[in-house]
């Protein structure tokens, strides 16, 4: 099992239930599955008509999903961006910066970091949104 | 000088409050150790060999007296009354207890400082050429750009989590004294047709597989930093190799995947980039304009004077040109005969910070070669600046000279560490203690790491020594004609390595055999090298050693 976390804490999974498929057998609609090894332009096509993308991160000290989400982002995707994997409470504010939605987490982790930790991260402007005035 | 704004301090207090509530977490077990780490690095606090050890950014090696003061009142609070000034222009604490770094870190940040990214996977704390917006000939200040980076890279959501560490060094100038060839992103600040640009190099690094940066770009409009820097930085964090942590620095990305092939994917990720991320905005870069505009100086006519022998022998070597002629750049040792290269104490640190009020515009530096420097004292002050140098015992006289020597912290202090550094620094600084013979000897730059990780900075010293272990025994190998400047190499080796008590007599008739081979004294050890090359050295080196063993 797991615990979906997002800025306004621990809240319920919108998508439990909904099948992740991998971007081989994608289909338009479908909720799409990346690894953080994904080449995102390579997958421009599943990831324009994915209904949602999950980016799995298999350990909190690689960080390469977070450059995922900002080019899934930058890509124009508009539909729910999730972080599926074993991060940190310190890495919510990145997460939610770089273009997520929320974080699914391994209930051990979400035990671990209980509900209060998640919601007492300070959500204030960061310093590249200042410097590009975003 | 640049001073924080409400958004700044802001940050700095959210913070501390937040590395205090890290500290409780892993104390309360919600973290666990492996967890804690990145957490503790990426708030400049190490493990060491006999304790925690706290690094403090001190951005582009800039800051005001009372930051200094505040740094000594911090060394005495919590600390043993003392600091060490390192190679990045940072200063480390080295016996701090877990419980007292939040308060640390406080108290630094009531001056506006703090130990943010100063370790870690991450954009490490910006240097920069240490004499920025003093010397002659430069583009423009480079801790305009330096700045900027800072506040671009601190807390990037998407660059916490690299390979590896990553870091950046600017210059403004075609002297290179921030050793823009050995940094995962070097920049030099250029001029072309009224227009200012930047030369961008990456791929430089030194460590166990050294690489001098190769030119990604050779002009790259002023606008598109931050685009461009973005565009390598996803580069690097998408295909940087994880799988082995001596593999990691984007210099192996380069050096694996070939430098055409590697622009061309920086390139088209920044062509894509740049449309869409606009530019900076315009309040940030006058606020960061404002921060750096020169101070008032002084314009009383220059009075002539004639120092005492001490005191001209410390004009000959601590002063360097300033881009006003009524004023110079001061150089203060860390280095006195003898002691720890870096290690300055609380009062010593209080003088620097009354001297940088009275006399030089509130302005100190650090340089990357772990001395302090005053940046802009009017020639009529020197005499006064020299005495109280002098009383504080901050006025030896060896700036760029034999025992002006880098060295790691090593063995004495570091869980890396393979070998003794500062001992065998000492060692070399007391051997050549006449400072008349070090004025002989002329510019040497001797550099020393106790690891094959090379903080020491080994393979660009004129001498490097690299202390190993070798079945239990220290061994040190010497490197000869390394360059961190503009003339960026590395050194040779010269052959087997040498025992503890063997590369001080080494080192000694590497100096001797220089002396004998110069053609005249204003040949320096480098170009001497240079000219002549390794054989005559390796004679000196080996020679004897081989007679004996025969």
């Amino acid at each position: 099992m797991s615990q979906i976390v997002s800025k306004d804490g621990f809240v319920p999974d919108l998508f439990a239930g909904v099948a992740r498929r991998t971007p081989q057998d994608h289909r338009p609609g479908a909720a799409l599955r990346l690894g953080p090894e994904a080449d995102v332009t390579a997958l421009a096509a599943q990831i324009e008509t994915a209904s949602m993308i999950e980016i799995g991160f298999d350990s909190f000290a690689d960080g390469r999903g977070f450059s995922l989400a900002a080019l899934i982002r930058r890509s124009g995707f508009g539909g729910h961006l999730r972080a599926s994997g074993p991060l940190l409470v310190d890495q919510l504010r990145a997460a939610l910066r770089a273009g997520f939605d929320d974080i699914e987490l391994p209930d051990a982790m979400a035990k671990r970091q209980p509900e209060a930790q998640w919601r007492a991260v300070p959500m204030g402007r960061g310093y590249r949104d200042q410097v590009f005035d975003l | 000088m640049y001073a924080y704004s409400e958004f700044d301090r802001d940050f700095l207090r959210a913070r501390v409050a937040e590395f205090r509530g890290q500290v409780a977490r892993r104390l309360d077990g919600s973290l666990s150790e492996d967890e804690f780490k990145p957490l503790r690095l990426m708030n400049g606090l190490y493990l060491q060999l006999h304790a925690y050890m706290l690094r403090v950014a001190i951005p582009y090696g800039t800051l005001s007296g009372a930051q200094m003061r505040a740094l000594a009142d911090i060394s005495e609070r919590w600390d043993r009354g003392y600091g060490h000034f390192t190679t990045r222009q940072n200063i480390q604490f080295n016996w701090p207890r877990l419980s007292d770094v939040p308060d640390m870190l406080e108290a630094l940040a009531e001056v506006g400082m703090h130990a943010i990214q100063t370790s870690g996977n991450c954009i490490r704390n910006v240097t920069a050429d240490h004499f920025a917006g003093a010397a002659a000939g430069e583009v423009e200040d480079p801790r305009l750009t330096a700045e900027l980076i800072r506040q671009w890279s601190t807390d990037h959501p998407e660059f916490a989590y690299l390979p590896r560490k990553f870091k950046v060094a600017v210059t403004a100038s075609e002297q290179d004294r921030a050793v823009i060839a050995f940094h995962d992103i070097g920049l030099r600040l250029r001029e072309r047709d009224g227009e200012i640009g930047y030369q961008v190099v990456i791929g430089g690094g030194l460590g166990r597989t050294p690489f001098i940066g190769k030119e990604v770009r050779d002009w790259l409009p002023k606008r598109d930093l931050l685009a461009y820097l973005e565009a390598i930085l996803r580069v690097y964090n998408l295909g940087g190799r994880r799988d082995n942590k001596y593999k990691a620095r984007i210099k192996i990305l380069v050096h694996e995947t070939g430098l055409e092939e590697l622009r061309a994917m920086i390139e088209a990720e920044f062509a894509t980039g740049r449309r869409l991320l606009g530019d900076v905005s315009p309040e940030v870069i006058a606020q960061i304009a404002k921060g750096f505009a020169p101070p008032a100086f002084r314009d009383d006519p220059v009075v002539p004077f004639s120092p005492g022998p001490a005191f001209r022998s410390f004009l000959d070597t601590n002063l360097h040109p300033h881009k006003r002629a009524d004023h110079v750049s001061v150089t203060v040792s860390t280095k006195p005969i003898g002691g720890t290269p870096g290690d300055v104490t609380a009062a010593q640190m209080r003088v620097l910070a009354d001297l940088a009020k009275q006399f030089g515009y509130d302005e100190l530096r650090i340089s990357h070669e772990q001395n302090v420097i005053l940046p802009h004292i009017h020639y009529n002050d020197l005499g006064a600046v020299y005495e109280a140098l002098a009383q504080a015992g901050l006025a030896t006289a060896n700036v760029g000279l034999v025992s002006d020597i880098i060295a790691c912290p090593g063995l004495d202090y570091c869980a890396l560490a393979t070998a003794r550094s500062i001992p065998i620094a000492q060692q070399i600084s007391t051997l050549f203690g006449d400072i008349d013979a070090q004025h002989d000897i002329g510019p040497l730059k001797i550099k020393i790491s106790g690891c094959i990780n090379a903080c020491g900075h080994h393979h660009v010293g004129h001498i490097g020594i690299l202390g190993l272990d070798r079945a239990g025994v220290e061994n040190y190998q010497l490197t000869l004609g390394g360059d961190g400047t503009e003339d960026a190499a590395l050194g040779d080796r010269t052959g087997p390595g040498f025992a503890y008590d063997e590369v001080v007599p080494a080192v000694e008739r590497l100096i001797h055999a220089y002396l004998a081979a110069r053609e005249t004294t204003d040949e320096s050890f480098l170009q001497t090298y240079r000219r002549v090359g390794l054989a005559p050295f390796k004679a000196a080196l080996y020679g004897e050693r081989d007679a004996a063993a025969a």
